[in-house]
């Protein structure tokens, strides 16, 4: 039961962002939001376009790392299905484009998680990833077709052998797996994440907690402060 | 009624009205969280709240990491503080309190007070850390609500219930689901107490709405 009360204190929590806020004041350095995301999560992308938008409001640092999906908790065939429709649904909600109407099979997946750190090399990742979750989950694209990978990627910034070095060259296979041992590192397990601080935000259900996290920090709105 | 397999509704008592079934479960804080709002659904639509009580994920055999505890935990706290419910002194339900609650539920429902107890039962177990496993804490919370003690006493010895508690499981099963909260609407699933507008909307767009 003590447990569950310290888990739970929201004096705990305050107390740990203002000693977060203590190091970063000391180190000199600025805030980092990290977001974990993979192509198999249609969570992943519903978040995703505001995500990407935090730097553009807030002085942080956004840092995005691909990870493949764990094995589901069973009934994974069942968990898949419901939010494969769930998402549509709350995608509707939100205004939010959703015209896939399956999961993205396991090879794209992992050829685009491997793009994603070709991307990072050739600083084109948030380009990248706007485009290809978009084609992948709003637009239900199929990018299995022949040339659609490679479309992609002269689209968002990177060159047309991406896909065969992102294949051919280990160091990217090893970048996704160091990804992953740091979200396991760091106490979660899914994609479709942002953790700032040690604090985890599990979708776009919880961006609003993300902010206010934020908020509390001490890290107002850029615009709101340009116009003080 | 007969106990086993039939459904207890709460809401306005008509018979008729549309049902919007829900499968809570006493060990999960986000049952607890929901249960409010989802007691208050019959004052904003034409439904009335049909009651399927659920036993632990984990007595299902679905299992729950210790990192996912551990977030569900943190991040229930942090809802409870946004809708402005008491959480975090806590009393683990997992097993005989489980059991006892889900009895005391069905009698508490053919008694008109299923929202209530549930109410009342999940402030004490979410918040106020009691163990309601023993009779001496759970006795006052069924009281305090107006259920004789007695009759839920027999209730969670009888096993009179059973059989219904088990064909709720089913039936989650059924519509395609296993977790908790959930509600059902006309074949449409709602699973969480983040989906609770969402299901508002989907009432209100089936023209339930008052």
């Amino acid at each position: 039961m003590l447990l569950a009360q310290v888990l739970t204190s929201r004096a705990l929590l305050r107390l740990g962002r203002t000693g977060a806020s203590l190091r970063h004041a000391l180190r000199g350095g600025g805030r980092t939001v990290r977001f974990f995301y993979g192509y198999e999560n249609p969570y992943a992308y519903l978040a995703l376009d505001r995500v990407l938008a935090l730097p553009d409001e807030y002085d942080l640092r956004l840092a995005l790392y691909g990870v493949r999906a764990g094995q589901p908790d069973p009934p994974a065939d069942l968990r898949r299905s419901y939010a494969l429709s769930d998402a549509r649904r709350m995608a509707e909600i939100h205004g939010i484009p959703f015209l896939a109407t399956a999961y993205p099979p396991s090879y794209i997946v992992e050829l685009l998680l491997l793009l994603g750190e070709v991307a990072r090399e050739k600083e084109a990742q948030i380009s990248f990833l706007r485009r290809s979750f978009h084609a992948l989950w709003g637009e239900g694209r199929d990018l299995g077709a022949e040339g659609a990978i490679e479309r992609l990627c002269l689209a968002s910034g990177l060159p047309e052998d991406a896909p065969e070095r992102a294949r051919r060259e280990p160091c990217y296979l090893r970048a996704v797996s160091e990804n992953e041992r740091l979200l396991r590192r760091l106490g979660h397990w899914e994609s479709g994440t942002m953790e700032l601080d040690g604090e985890w935000f599990w979708g776009l259900d919880r961006f609003d907690f993300l902010i206010e996290g934020l908020e509390e920090i001490g890290l107002g709105r850029k615009k709101a402060r340009d116009e003080s | 009624m007969s106990a086993a397999g039939s459904p207890r509704t709460q809401g306005g008592g008509i018979a008729d009205m549309e049902a919007v079934r829900i499968f809570f479960s006493f060990r999960s804080p986000y049952s607890y969280l929901v249960a409010p709002r989802a007691f208050s659904l019959s004052e904003q639509f034409r439904v009335k709240l049909e009651w399927r009580g659920i036993r632990p994920m984990v007595a299902r055999g679905v299992p729950l990491s210790r990192a996912k505890m551990l977030y569900i935990l943190r991040d229930a706290a942090r809802v409870a503080r946004r809708i402005g419910m008491p959480f975090g002194k806590i009393a683990d339900t997992l097993g005989e309190g489980a059991n006892r609650c889900l009895a005391v539920a069905e009698v508490a429902s053919e008694q008109g007070l299923l929202a209530p107890f549930i109410l009342r039962v999940g402030r004490a177990t979410w918040s106020e850390g009691a163990d309601v496993s023993r009779d001496s804490v759970l006795r006052p919370v069924v009281e305090e609500v107006g259920l004789d003690w007695a009759t839920c006493r027999a209730a969670i010895e009888g096993g009179r219930y059973k059989s219904r508690i088990d064909s709720n499981a089913e039936l989650l099963s059924e519509i395609g689901h296993w977790g908790v909260p959930t509600f059902e609407i006309r074949g449409e699933v709602f699973w969480g107490q983040d989906r609770f507008a969402a299901l508002c909307r989907h009432i209100e767009a089936l023209g339930l709405g008052k």
